[in-house]
């Protein structure tokens, strides 16, 4: 099959916005940790346990198992905090918003204003690192919801935040995570009162915006007893030259019957056609099952960065809990993907189920990589795995690597997986009805991602489907 | 665990290289879990278990009972790993020069000794290498009966270490079917660390059997480098039940297109057992195709690893390749890993893999039960029939039956409310 489409289009967020940045000074060491906690009039303790992740990072090595290789990252010659200035004393209402940002935001097409009650989606908009505005937060807080930068969670409910902070990812954890509990600027808080459904989709848009500056993002989702919510993450970035690293740290608690849904799409700035830049996203994600009955359901759709590498987890600790992960990854020119999950099955009668669609073209690689691990209490338990793999073009590589382990005779595992390219059948089909050669790839692609992409929450679904084709275009050959 | 490793060659030419492995492999040690190819079986914790010391002083051997498989063959006898006699008057040929073989030497063992020496046990095996055989099969030849490789274990081997390596070179066009016989009546446990080394040239073919015959309190790890030449095609069946520990290795290389790689495992692991394959298909050339199926039966806390990788080269269009991995878990003791890997750079290729694990089908044994089949007996059916679908390809009714004796030997299935 011969080339049939060369346009590639420009990648549709990269512009940047000129606010002026305050920053903390370059470097990493306990002065800027310091810094960081003083900025953010943070307690005692928090400065504290950001120090001994910083004592305990001293000693760690940065893992090099992974598949995708990277530069070496100079960690002194990073930006550890940028704030926009013009937020130094926070807003009253939008109208105080610098204007440059709400233009930001709406190039982005955040719902901020107007389209805020049409589409029901309350944001927490975060620009680089600090918090701007939040939406919504009446109605959430009338049912008792907190939904707020973790500084002001900080501030405002130490107990929970110091209660459930580093519990599902300790401090020791690996290399970033310890990264990122030293010098985390900001990020999302949210808690679900006991037997509260979040009458509305939880979302938070992330933005790169200061150059060479990291960003450490730390989420923390706590669902109370009988608790329902759905948060949603997307990403967009501007273009930039320099290779960026995002180190951030989610984590999710669900106690009895609680059910926790997260979903994902990230579309970084995944570099140019030849490797030149794009961001280094390696994030840790995990959660806790802590109670019985209680759900935790991943679902991403990873189509941006120079390197993605990452495994939302599920620690399934609750007798009865469940934990699923759907996922797509899209790799083109130089992009690698380095990500699956891992069901850590505790409790008894515990589910998981794992779909993962991988689709690799260009020279780009990805490889799913992921732990199903049934302990030998965690009687009863089942897990199914599928991950299917899509290559297009001879100069990419897909690649699968499952680690299974069953310790205990009543617990089933079942996994498989493929990997093939375009049916060839099925694009003739396609094009014999009219349809041109990437029109059909992205229809065929489209079905191929299906399972994954009805997982996800309307608004989130359209807009991955357009990112899946986007993602693909120039790559038919 | 104190080891007595001496190098007893000292001949010029090999003595350095000796040497410097033997450095090597102290300064790495036994591998460990930490080790991502080890990752499931940590067998520096094995050895230090099981083991106060380990030397490579002489051995102390005895003749073997001799066993004697009923039906035609050749034959090779092999005591302690190295080349005792061996007997082909059963393939009566005209032809003189359709074989030889005689004791591998170091010189020949150099040939292979680099290719992996990143591995501590290869480093190892090169320092304190021992005898194995040497086997060519001249082109144009097909053997009219297998070749049995009795491979015996005697007299007292306690604490030993045997370090020995085997080469078979398949020439042009010729074909074979060679069965491993492993008889271990030796006292004392020992470790046993071999590295075979097999070579089909083109259009050439060779089954290979590797059966165990009665328990064994041993320890065998075997790395087997197979290169397979255009139309070439190669088969390895593993029936290594009954041994207390066992890591097999098979390296295998599609190095020339239209080539068929197969690897077939039916295992059953009672008390205390551990065994791990650890599988590397490589398609280099295209249109090559390779099958892998593993069958576990896992009891009495017993461990069972599989580690299956497929690597597909960019050029290696049209491959085919499927792998398949099951445990049955008889108990709560028992534990399967698998890590069934993929490693794809190619497009037009079709590979998939599946790997299960569970306990037995209820609806399988209600079944048997309901036709008046008692709990145990439909327990030890359903086992045997696991374990039997892997003899399906075999098309050698003597080797069948061999296989169909190991089952009923190996498979001791107890108690049991079922």
């Amino acid at each position: 099959m011969s080339k049939v489409i060369d346009t590639n289009k420009e990648y549709k967020y990269g512009f940047t916005t000129d606010i002026e940045s305050f920053k903390a000074p370059k470097g990493l060491n306990e002065e800027t940790i310091k810094f960081i906690s003083k900025e953010k009039k943070e307690p005692k303790w928090l400065l504290n346990w950001r120090l001994k992740a910083y004592k305990r990072l001293k000693l760690l090595k940065e893992p090099n198992w992974q598949k995708p290789k990277y530069p070496k990252i100079d960690y002194q010659d990073l930006y550890y905090y940028s704030a926009p200035k013009s937020t130094k004393d926070k807003p009253k209402s939008l109208e105080d918003v610098d204007p440059k940002l709400i233009e930001t935001y709406k190039k982005l097409g955040i719902p901020l204003d107007e389209q805020k009650r049409l589409s029901g989606v309350a944001v927490d908009a975060v620009f680089d690192s600090v918090s701007v505005a939040t939406t919504f937060k009446g109605e959430l807080t009338k049912k008792g919801i907190i939904f707020c930068s973790i500084s002001e969670a900080i501030q405002n409910h130490p107990d929970l935040v110091k209660k459930y902070l580093g519990s599902v990812i300790p401090l020791t954890d690996h290399y970033f995570a310890t990264l990122n509990s030293a010098v985390f600027t900001d990020g999302s808080f949210v808690y679900i009162p006991p037997n509260v459904r979040c009458p509305m989709e939880l979302s938070t848009y992330f933005r790169i915006n200061a150059s060479q500056t990291g960003q450490f993002e730390r989420t923390l989702i706590i669902a109370d007893k009988g608790s329902y919510v759905s948060y949603l993450e997307g990403c967009t970035a501007p273009m930039r030259d320099e290779n960026q690293l995002h180190a951030a740290n989610v984590e999710l608690i669900a106690l009895d019957d609680a059910e926790i849904k997260y979903s994902t799409v990230q579309n970084w700035y995944p570099g140019d056609e030849e490797g030149k830049g794009g961001i280094y996203n390696f994030v840790t994600k995990r959660g806790a099952c802590r109670g019985k009955n209680s759900k935790i359901s991943w679902t991403q759709v990873e189509t941006g960065s120079a390197i993605t590498w990452k495994y939302p987890s599920c620690i399934l600790q609750g007798d009865n809990s469940v934990g699923e992960f759907y996922s797509i990854a899209i790799t083109n020119n130089h992009q690698k993907a380095d990500t699956g999950t891992k069901m850590i099955h505790l409790g008894k009668n515990t589910k998981s189920k794992i779909i993962s669609k991988g689709i690799s073209a260009g020279n780009a690689d990805n490889t799913y990589r992921g732990l199903v691990d049934i302990n030998k209490k965690a009687i009863n338990s089942r897990n199914y795995t599928q991950c299917d793999s899509l290559l297009m073009g001879n100069k990419c590589g897909a690649h699968t690597v499952p680690y299974i382990r069953n310790k205990n005779s009543s617990s089933t595992i079942e996994h498989e997986a493929t990997t093939s390219k375009i049916n060839e059948e099925q694009l003739f089909y396609c094009n014999q009805r009219g349809l041109n050669q990437e029109e059909a790839v992205s229809l065929i692609v489209n079905g191929f991602c299906k399972e994954v992409l009805q997982q996800l929450p309307m608004e989130f679904a359209v807009e991955a489907q357009k990112l899946v084709s986007i993602s693909l275009e120039g790559s038919v050959g | 665990m104190e080891l007595n490793f001496k190098i007893k060659d000292k001949s010029d030419k090999s003595l350095k290289l000796r040497e410097e492995n033997l450095l090597t492999f102290k300064k790495k040690g036994f591998p460990n879990k930490r080790e991502e190819d080890w990752k499931f079986t940590d067998l520096e914790k094995v050895l230090k278990d099981n083991f106060k010391e380990l030397n490579n002083e002489q051995l102390d051997s005895k003749k073997p009972n001799i066993q004697n498989l009923k039906f035609i063959h050749n034959s090779i006898i092999l005591i302690n790993g190295k080349l005792e006699s061996f007997d082909f008057k059963s393939e009566n040929s005209k032809d003189k020069n359709y074989l030889t073989i005689k004791e591998l030497d170091i010189d020949h063992h150099l040939n292979f000794a680099n290719e992996f020496k990143d591995n501590s046990m290869q480093n190892l095996n090169t320092a304190l290498h021992e005898g194995g055989f040497n086997l060519n099969v001249n082109s144009d030849y097909t053997f009219k009966y297998p070749i049995v490789i009795y491979n015996y274990f005697t007299g007292s081997l306690k604490n030993k270490m045997i370090n020995n390596s085997e080469s078979i070179n398949m020439s042009i066009n010729s074909n074979a079917t060679i069965i491993e016989y492993l008889i271990d009546e030796s006292e004392g446990n020992f470790f046993k660390n071999t590295f075979k080394y097999v070579n089909l040239e083109e259009n050439s073919s060779l089954d290979y059997f590797f059966i165990n015959k009665n328990e064994s309190n041993n320890f065998f790890y075997e790395f087997s480098r197979v290169k397979l030449s255009k139309d070439s095609n190669f088969k390895k069946y593993l029936f290594s039940s009954g041994m207390k520990f066992g890591k097999f290795e098979s390296n295998i290389k599609l190095n020339g297109s239209n080539s068929c790689g197969e690897v077939y495992s039916g295992l059953f692991l009672g008390i205390n057992k551990h065994q791990e394959i650890k599988t590397n298909i490589q398609h280099l050339k295209p249109s090559c195709q390779s099958h892998q199926d593993i069958k576990n039966v896992l009891t009495s806390g017993s461990k069972g690893v599989f580690q299956g990788k497929i690597f597909v080269d960019e050029i290696a269009q049209k491959t085919n390749a499927y792998q398949l991995s099951k445990g049955l878990l008889l108990d709560e003791d028992s534990e399967f890993s698998t890590k069934p890997e993929l490693e794809i750079y190619a497009d037009n290729v079709k590979c998939s893999h599946g790997s299960t694990s569970g306990n037995i089908d209820k609806e399988a044994l209600f079944y048997l039960k309901a036709r008046g089949i008692e709990g145990k007996e439909a327990v030890k059916m359903i086992i045997k029939g696991f374990l039997e679908s892997v003899l399906e390809k075999i098309k050698n009714k003597e080797i069948i039956n061999i296989l169909l004796k190991h089952f009923n030997t190996h498979i001791k299935y107890e108690n049991r409310s079922n």
